[in-house]
């Protein structure tokens, strides 16, 4: 049955983080499993291309319809759903063997952004898989719900704020370009050396003065800037201080508002689940991971901090 | 710092404009411990900022703390009974006004040794101006610069005054030790 009408509004989470092995893929399965517990109509869709796992945590196996027929021969995005073992979650696999994610077409991606939305689906859950390439950083930053993920180790941590960093230049330059200031952004950080700018907060609050206008247009595109942060395998109860201090760096040194969503532990039955190729939530409720993990979805729905 | 709105205080201290002392305390503790010590998490972005904006928003946490405090009326504020050591002897940058400063806005040796990792040893010396017992001109420097932001004092003028009291101290060493010689 098709998933796909003209219709959908689906509200769009994208997971990524810039690292990795910090747990992406996981957390997809596991959000989109509570969201699909509560009744919504929930698609997963696997945009780690060339490295999709997500069938993985559900025991999907074999030949299954993938993207590989929506970038190399033109499907619809509505028909490659197929349905898990859980109720009202589906998935939309990334195996795309022989194209990665720099080698699709800027037209290939907005007709992917276009498809999305106008999914049949109540909510769209995606893995962007680790690195920071643009097409990943658009994706991010076109879903209602930016999710990123560490691990509390300090390479994690690192590409996490490269990620968010890179998210937030992309953002500004793409708000800037569309009213005349095309060049404003690149060239000025060209500059930096000369004018003093050390960092992004620097690029930014030097834009707004010397331009007030782009200053408006700025303002506006950070204020509709709001990550979820998730520090995930935790092993130890000060790991959770972790996200805070992540949170407190980047409003004072970004001057970006994000939520501190949750922290996750670590927990052996979760790569024994997939081992196993059963969804995690659903067959390890004793685990402490399990209510973490649904403060976590519900956390983000509301958009608040962990409590 | 220029006039911050109460608002903005507890904008700063990453708090929701209700908060009580107990978590006003907690929250303010917490920033200056991370932007104070050597996080991993700020290690990760230190390429990015340089010392001085660090020590900018180490400022701003202070005086946020101070601002929402006092609009509390709270224990920083409040007077607690001072030692008996006469106030008289209390002259600017002296251990003796360090110490009262302190204990009129709260603040206990432990306070500062958990924010600044400063033992609790050298500080009683610093207050008690064991000059003997202190440590080198450059750490004393630190420790001092530290110890008057988090009582609310400025820490450049904390620093001289507190030095050219040592200053003096090593003069008096100095020409007792010569005396001692010529005997």
């Amino acid at each position: 049955m098709s998933a796909d009408t003209a219709t959908g509004q689906g509200e769009i989470w994208a997971v990524a983080g810039g690292k990795g092995g910090t747990g992406k893929t996981f957390l997809v399965s596991c959000i989109a499993t509570a969201l699909a517990k509560k009744k919504n109509q929930v698609t997963m869709v696997d945009l780690d291309l060339g490295g999709a796992n997500l069938h993985s945590f559900f025991g999907l196996s074999g030949p299954r319809p993938s993207l590989t027929t929506f970038f190399e021969f033109g499907s619809r995005l509505g028909e490659l759903s197929f349905p898990t073992s859980v109720e009202n979650l589906s998935l939309i696999s990334g195996n795309v063997e022989s194209m990665t994610s720099s080698t699709i077409k800027f037209s290939q991606k907005l007709k992917l952004y276009r498809q999305m939305t106008q999914l049949n689906t109540q909510y769209l859950i995606v893995d962007l898989g680790a690195g920071c390439h643009a097409n990943t950083l658009d994706t991010f930053l076109a879903a209602d719900r930016m999710i990123a993920v560490t691990v509390p180790e300090v390479t994690s941590v690192e590409n996490m704020y490269v990620f968010v960093k890179n998210a937030l230049f992309r953002k500004i330059k793409a708000a800037l370009k569309g009213h005349g200031f095309k060049n404003l952004v690149s060239d000025t950080w060209k500059n930096r050396g000369a004018l003093g700018l050390n960092n992004i907060k620097d690029l930014i609050d030097h834009l707004r003065s010397q331009n007030p206008p782009a200053g408006e247009l700025l303002d506006e595109a950070l204020a509709g800037f709001t990550v979820h942060l998730v520090v995930n395998q935790i092993r130890d109860h000060k790991d959770i201080g972790l996200g805070l201090a992540v949170k407190s760096i980047l409003l004072k040194y970004l001057g970006l508002e994000t939520h501190f969503a949750g922290a996750i532990e670590y927990d052996d039955a979760v790569w024994q689940s997939v081992r196993e190729g059963r969804p995690f939530l659903l067959n390890h409720l004793t685990s402490p991971c399990a209510k973490q993990l649904e403060d976590l979805t519900e956390n983000i729905i509301h958009s608040r901090d962990v409590r | 710092m220029t006039d911050h709105s109460l608002e903005k205080c507890y904008r700063i201290l990453e708090l929701a404009p209700g908060a009580g002392p107990a978590e006003v305390k907690n929250a303010y503790l917490r920033l200056k411990k991370l932007f104070t010590e050597e996080s991993p998490v700020l290690r990760a972005l230190s390429a990015e900022f340089p010392a001085e904006k660090r020590s900018s928003i180490l400022a701003e946490i202070e005086d946020a703390y101070r601002i929402v405090m006092a609009s509390l009326s709270l224990p920083i504020e409040r007077h607690r009974p001072a030692p008996d050591t006469a106030p008289a002897a209390a002259s600017g940058g002296s251990g003796t006004m360090l110490k009262l400063r302190r204990e009129n806005r709260g603040v206990s040796l432990r306070d500062i040794h958990s924010v600044t990792k400063i033992r609790v040893e050298i500080l009683e010396n610093i207050e008690s101006e064991k000059f003997e017992a202190l440590p080198d001109e450059s750490f004393l420097r630190n420790h001092l610069a530290q110890y008057a932001r988090l009582v609310g004092l400025d820490p450049k003028e904390t620093v001289e005054q507190y030095l050219d009291r040592y200053a003096e101290w090593r003069r008096r060493r100095t020409r007792l030790e010569e005396l001692d010689r010529k005997k």
